[in-house]
């Protein structure tokens, strides 16, 4: 039978599970961004790719007709070109922050796992539990239906 | 390279070592932990298995003994009463053919043993208990190890399935 050290132990793995939550919704929120960024640089791709080169008059200049801006054939290529490469250079970027956010989901799911396996072992073994053993943090989860740890 | 750089191999250096040490004893866990899953799994010695295949015939040759009934009534022909339950015509299918179910088990308990000797009650408890005493000494020593390399700022993601018992431990139960 091991001796026990629930009362130190239990608020080393809660911070644990604690900074692990953070890690996750930074590293979400991180990946949201690039994502944000790409998408971005993609309708702007697209939006050059829409405007016209050759000047059009209005069909009936008697109406207000909004029509897109007008570049040089040349302007618009090397708006596509660096538009292009921005989204060559931000793509990586954005496999990096997926991998980056799927570890950091994993390690906060396993970090409050094991703290609420640990709060249950404690629960049902009669051990003395010390106050504040709760978990600020999203509950993606649903660990709060097994635990009662998370809010 | 400038001092911070320096530092900074340093740490990856012996982030890298303790997360080294840690996978290690990780996949020791899993082994003695699969020859424990494997101690479980082997069935009794081959011979306790010949064993039960006799008992099984003498259960079946008695029950059938009872089930065929021969009256005679009045000084006429004797009656054979072979109105048997289905529950019964194995029993008596087994009872007329003994050596035939015989054979028929050993080629099953052949191909369930598959040449392994099996294992005595004594034996299984006995492996049970070093292998069991050989997991918790490996869990223990992962979570020093996380510990140490925790209180050393160097953080190691603990198993989501480690052992509550494991993890709450008082250091003192640490090995040294």
């Amino acid at each position: 039978m091991l001796k026990l050290a629930t009362a130190t132990r239990l608020p080393v793995l809660q911070k644990i599970a604690s900074r692990r939550i953070e890690e996750a919704r930074a590293a979400a929120e991180h990946r949201n961004e690039v994502a944000r960024n790409v998408s971005s640089a993609r309708r702007r791709l697209d939006e050059l790719k829409a405007v016209p080169v050759v000047w059009r008059p209005p069909v009936d200049a008697t109406k207000d007709e909004t029509r897109p801006a007008l570049m040089t054939t040349s302007a618009r290529d090397d708006a596509v070109a660096d538009t292009k490469a921005r989204i060559a250079s931000l793509e990586p970027a954005l496999k990096l922050a997926e991998a980056e956010n799927d570890a950091a989901q994993a390690a906060r799911d396993a970090a409050v796992g094991l703290y609420a396996d640990c709060l249950t072992f404690c629960r049902e073994g009669g051990h003395k539990l010390p106050p504040n053993l709760l978990l600020e943090g999203a509950d993606p989860m649903g660990l709060a239906d097994i635990s009662g740890v998370v809010r | 390279m400038s001092i911070v750089g320096k530092l900074l191999t340093r740490h990856r250096a012996a982030l890298d070592d303790v997360r080294g040490s840690v996978e290690q004893v990780r996949v020791d866990l899993i082994s003695a932990e699969d020859q424990l899953a494997e101690v479980r799994r082997t069935p009794a010695p081959r011979k306790r298995a010949d064993e039960a295949v006799e008992a099984a015939i003498a259960d079946c040759m008695s029950r059938a003994a009872d089930a065929v009934t021969v009256s005679v009534e009045g000084g006429r022909m004797p009656v054979i009463d072979l109105d048997l339950p289905a529950s019964m015509v194995l029993d008596v299918a087994i009872a007329l053919n003994p050596g035939g179910f015989r054979e028929f088990m050993a080629v099953k308990i052949d191909r369930l043993y598959r040449g392994a000797k099996g294992l005595s009650d004594a034996e299984r408890k006995d492996k049970i208990t070093r292998l069991t005493g050989e997991i918790e000494r490996l869990e223990l020593l992962e979570e020093s190890l996380i510990r140490a390399s925790e209180d050393a700022g160097l953080p190691i993601l603990r198993r989501r399935d480690a052992r509550p018992e494991v993890v709450l431990a008082d250091d003192s139960a640490m090995p040294t």
